[in-house]
């Protein structure tokens, strides 16, 4: 152990002699630079910074225009204020103005969306607006006919309150018997009723609604209780009127009510099903119809009527009437072929943009799928999305 | 012990770069706030040196000189590290920050990654200030994050110098127990402080700051990743072929990355010191023709080989891994010039030595680590290994020889990886054996193609082979990387394990070249003791019960670790998201550390039961712990008491109506709750006093019981 450590340490004479210019260097490229800066001072050639300077001096300021008007007391674009009209003032005035450019896009967006500015105090409604920004520019608004516009923001409804006021002086009340599945308009009208009751009444018979008993009355959502009061003791319902359409028949109703079905819609098939189809059905709107055939073309087609439930905002009581109406016969016309689609033919309800990269991206490594397994494989499908994914997707 | 075990005459350098690699190792475990000290004794003891240097010494004193040099090189290994860190120049940005105040700053850009969202540049501050007439000259670097965005035309580039503005604050340290530790990887980038701008506050003030010499380069790897791009059509092989030939990183995918590190086989991927070597044994097949021993022929040999090495290592972008092979291989190949009797690890001492000196930040850097511990590996062993077979035919020949290649690299890298990378792949024989030749056939033809691609048929015709290989090479990684428990994970080694391991191997290395038998009893004896903490860390994972809430932006993570038994409350993610991403990269260590072999993750609006654990919508308990989980105002009737309320994803509430519904100790807010909704409850709890933890503020809440 002895001989090893000796053996470690005997440097030979050249050896030594290298090694003392070795430390010599390093030592020096160690502390030298510190000893240097400490004899030299830095000088800065003064011309160039100057300029440097300055083009520093134009960003903070400009920086600063655009943010807060105001912080750095350098600046050398001055905000210009000039009279102008939020309403139709483009992003260019704004920003000259002083509004950094992203309240300025706020503006714009606000603007596009149908957003107005009905009087000075709105404009503070812009997000990114500041107390000191209104403060220095609410003398330089300007809007149309000012004050008009200010009194009537408020108002949001003027029309229908001058027009409900007109019929209100026009109409007398009559109270008779009426019923109110056969009742037209003006008869409902004699009966002291708001137009807008009328008119919810009316669009519930045409979508096919029905009042079996008087208490369905309540189910118009504008008719005030002291109205159905009022009303109630002049309700009379024919039965054999009462019509059954996309409507499921209760099996607790009476016979009678079974034998006046009188048309029953043939159900239809869910992937051929046109937007007239799906307005047939009970408690299908135009708006739930779009829904669902939007739904059916960006999945390429239904493969089962549980599918209904995924359209956005679809009730499962309007589901639970609708579904004996409808069938699936034909299969889904558009699938994927999953080998050879690009990103964007991968996307699907089931399937987000991101999955489709990874899917591909997996594809061009491994090369083609095979069987849904192969596709779990990537690890992006859960196992119950993968199994839902199955019918639409083609190995070829 | 003979004398001649380690041979030290023919290895000053080693001799050299020991006691001042230990330098740099002892500030891992003090450092000192002024040099000055060190300096003094650094002085004193070069003076000693200069005296023995001058002074006859005897036979017997011949060590006297190894002392104070030993001193002096241990404290130069100590004080450069001081010196090289930007945090103790006189300059540093750090004395001018204030909290929560916009700075000025001018600086170039030296780096610059680009993520999935976001670049990262990492800036060197020229100048910093409050306003425009008030800058300082500083220096430091500085990490800046900018947003990717549709807004931004251009987003600044190596070299350009920039102006912005925005607030500076210290990179964090790790937030969740035993995750990757940005600050300390970033420390030794000697980057210590960070900041996210937005995209608007930052303006290009001259692009192209860079020396004259970097921007040929860079112009240069432009060109040549365009030659590739033509040659190599398809995404997979651009991407392995631009990082093998140009080290150009960019276009590789994590898909393609995790198959080669999956196969022991990444540094194809990166350029590395195998790169130089294969460039240097082709320069020297081409020179064999002429065969001489003459001292002239050797240097000129030795030189044009190493101005071919520094050609090589600027065209591929001289990142620090190239550089630092790039060094590494000047030394051998001067060393060759020398003549044959230049101890290798004299050389490879010298380079790391200047390397070192250069950077003392690379000693704990894991590729400069890994690339020498191979080398290393490969000329200790790899000729022992190779004698013990032998074969007639030259094919098995030439296949054993490129496996024991291989086998002695990995011999020597293997604690180390398993201690950073915790895995191990189980086919590095087969992808050396498999993939490693064609990547150097790959190489060769890359450059072949750089120099013949304006020519007609030629071009194209190197063009396929090229392909070809490339295509080939990344079959065979993707095969193997298929083939069954190709990849080994779970492990964790402490640091002292690791060094015991080598000190074991040292051993075994001895016992060897002594035919000793007695000698193996040291690593034998340290096996033992390995083998002991290692049983009683298993025993204790078997008894440990904890709770930990993780830190995760904008997720909540909660394991319950019974044993080697987790059950994890979480959403579940599928696997491939980001967000499952953040929260693997956030949890999978600690789980590894504590050898959890069963996970059991539950959603938070469910109820489930487990032989210690119970979770019902929200309310938990776990042993004798009970614990609320709460992202809403609950509505039980009875007043429920628990140890602690965890609030998460926001709750809607605030803790003086909680104090109706449930009774508590401490309440803890997590990360997924947004910055003010936390420092509201905060002084909410305060006004009450109440306990509460934020694990933005201090980490992970880690519970034992």
């Amino acid at each position: 152990m002895r001989n090893f450590l000796t053996s470690y340490f005997y440097y030979s004479r050249g050896e030594r002699n290298g090694v003392l210019v070795l430390v010599i260097l390093s030592l020096s490229l160690l502390i030298l630079p510190k000893i240097y800066s400490l004899m030299i001072k830095p000088t800065n050639s003064i011309a160039d910074f100057s300029a440097f300077e300055h083009e520093i001096a134009t960003f903070v300021g400009q920086k600063a225009a655009d943010t807060e008007g105001g912080g750095f007391s350098n600046q050398s674009d001055e905000p210009v204020l000039f009279p102008f009209n939020p309403n139709n003032a483009t992003k260019e005035d704004l920003m000259r103005l002083g509004l950094s450019p992203r309240v300025a896009t706020t503006f714009v967006h606000f603007r596009e969306k149908g957003g107005r500015f009905f009087k000075k105090e709105d404009f503070k409604k812009i997000y990114g607006i500041k107390e000191s920004d209104y403060k220095r520019l609410e003398d330089y608004i300007e809007l149309e006919n000012d004050g008009a516009f200010s009194s009537k923001s408020y108002d949001r409804t003027p029309q229908y309150n001058q027009y409900n006021a007109s019929k209100e002086t026009q109409r007398t009340i009559e109270l008779k018997p009426f019923d109110p599945n056969t009742a037209t308009e003006t008869e409902l009208l004699s009966l002291g009723l708001e137009v807008r009751t009328v008119k919810v009444l009316l669009k519930y018979r045409e979508k096919g609604g029905q009042f079996r008993t008087k208490d369905d009355l309540k189910k118009i959502y504008n008719l005030s209780d002291i109205d159905f009061l009022r009303i109630n003791s002049f309700v009379q319902i024919a039965e054999n009127q009462i019509i059954t359409k996309g409507y499921l028949p209760n099996v607790q109703n009476n016979e009678a009510i079974k034998k006046s079905v009188i048309q029953e819609p043939v159900p239809v098939d869910l992937n051929r099903a046109t937007m007239d189809d799906l307005l047939q059905l009970r408690g299908i709107g135009r708006t739930f119809a779009l829904r669902i055939i939007e739904h059916r073309e960006r999945l390429g087609g239904f493969t089962s009527l549980n599918q209904l439930k995924e359209v956005y905002g679809l009730p499962d009581s309007t589901l639970y009437f609708v579904m004996p109406f409808l069938r699936l016969i034909s299969s889904p016309q558009r699938k994927i072929k999953v080998n050879t689609a690009t990103i964007e033919e991968l996307t699907h309800p089931y399937l987000i943009r991101k999955q489709a990269e990874v899917i591909v991206r997996y594809r061009v490594n491994h090369g083609a799928f095979r069987n849904m397994d192969d596709i779990k494989k990537v690890g992006v499908l859960s196992e119950n999305v993968a199994e839902k994914l199955k019918p639409y997707i083609v190995f070829d | 012990m003979k004398t001649n075990l380690i041979n030290w005459r023919e290895m000053p350098y080693v001799r050299l770069f020991i006691p001042f690699a230990l330098g740099i190792i002892g500030t891992e475990f003090w450092q000192p706030k002024s040099p000055d000290i060190g300096d003094i004794i650094l002085l004193l003891s070069m003076l000693c040196i200069a005296f023995v240097v001058f002074t006859k010494t005897t036979f017997q004193r011949r060590w006297v000189f190894g002392i104070p040099l030993s001193i002096f090189l241990f404290l130069l290994g100590y004080q450069s590290v001081f010196y090289h860190n930007e945090k103790n120049a006189s300059n540093h940005f750090e004395k001018l920050l204030d909290e929560n105040e916009e700075k000025i700053i001018v600086g170039i850009v030296t780096d610059r990654v680009e993520k999935a969202t976001n670049f990262r540049l990492t800036v060197s501050v020229q100048k910093m200030g409050n306003e425009a007439d008030s800058m300082y000259d500083v220096s430091g670097n500085l990490l800046v994050y900018l947003k990717k965005d549709t807004l931004m035309e251009q987003p600044p580039q190596y070299g350009d110098l920039i102006l912005t503005k925005g607030k500076i604050a210290a990179v964090e340290s790790p937030k969740n127990p035993d995750a990757f530790d940005f600050q300390r990887y970033l420390h030794f980038q000697n980057i210590h402080y960070q900041s996210f701008i937005q995209n608007e506050d930052i303006k290009i003030l001259t692009p192209n700051r860079a020396n004259p010499i970097i921007q040929i380069i860079s112009h240069w790897q432009i060109q040549l990743i365009e030659i590739l791009k033509v040659h190599l059509p398809t995404e997979r092989e651009f991407a392995v072929g631009s990082a093998l030939i140009l080290g150009y990183r960019d276009a590789v995918t994590e898909e393609v990355k995790d198959a080669y590190v999956g196969t022991g086989s990444m540094h194809i991927l990166a350029v590395s010191g195998m790169h130089i070597l294969l460039i240097f044994n082709a320069f020297e097949w081409l020179l064999s023709f002429y065969k001489s021993g003459s001292r002239r022929w050797r240097w000129t040999k030795a030189l044009v080989s190493i101005l071919l090495i520094w050609i090589f290592t600027l065209l591929t972008g001289a990142g620090a891994s190239v550089v630092r092979a790039a060094v590494m291989s000047t030394f051998i190949a001067l060393g060759k010039g020398w003549g044959r009797h230049v101890s290798i690890y004299n050389v490879l001492a010298a380079s790391a030595f200047a390397l070192l000196f250069w950077n003392p930040f690379w000693l704990f850097d894991v590729g400069f680590q890994l690339s020498y511990l191979a080398v290393v590996g490969i000329v200790y062993f790899q000729p022992k290994i190779r004698k013990l077979l032998i074969f007639n035919n030259k094919i098995t020949n030439w296949a054993w020889k490129a496996t024991t290649v291989g086998l002695s690299a990995q011999l020597v890298v293997t604690p180390i990886s398993l201690y950073y990378f915790h895995q191990f792949p189980t086919y590095f024989w087969l992808s050396g054996l498999l993939a490693v030749p064609v990547s150097s056939g790959a190489l060769y033809s890359g450059i072949a193609l750089f120099f013949t691609s304006q020519m007609p048929y030629l071009g194209a015709f190197i063009g396929k082979i090229l392909f070809c290989l490339v295509w080939t090479m990344n079959e065979i990684v993707f095969f193997i990387q298929k083939l069954p428990l190709s990849i080994l994970t779970g492990f964790w080694l402490s640091a002292i394990s690791v060094l015991g391991v080598y000190v074991a191997l040292v051993g075994i290395a001895v016992a060897i070249k002594t035919r000793q038998l007695k000698v193996l009893l040291y690593p034998l004896s340290i096996a033992t003791v390995l083998s002991l903490l290692f049983a009683f860390s298993n025993i204790k994972t078997m008894q440990q019960r904890e709770i930990v809430v993780y830190h995760i932006n904008k997720n909540t993570v909660i394991d319950f670790i019974d044993g080697q038994k987790c059950y994890a409350l979480s959403k579940k993610y599928s696997s491939k998201s980001d967000t499952a991403n953040k929260i693997k990269f956030a949890v999978e260590n600690h789980r590894m550390r504590l050898k959890i072999n069963e996970l059991e993750t539950c959603e938070f609006n469910v109820s489930e039961k487990y032989p210690n654990f119970i979770y019902h919508f929200g309310i938990s308990q776990f042993q004798g712990y009970k614990m609320a989980i709460l992202d809403n105002m609950p509505t039980n009737n009875l007043i429920l008491s628990v140890n602690t309320v965890l609030l998460h994803q926001n709750a809607r509430l605030n803790i003086a109506d909680l104090q109706q519904r449930i009774r508590f100790d401490s309440v803890i807010f997590d990360g997924s709750n947004a910055r003010w909704r936390v420092e509201k409850w905060k002084n909410e709890c305060r006004s009450l006093n109440i306990s509460y933890y934020d694990t933005s503020e201090k980490g992970a809440w880690v519970k034992e019981l």
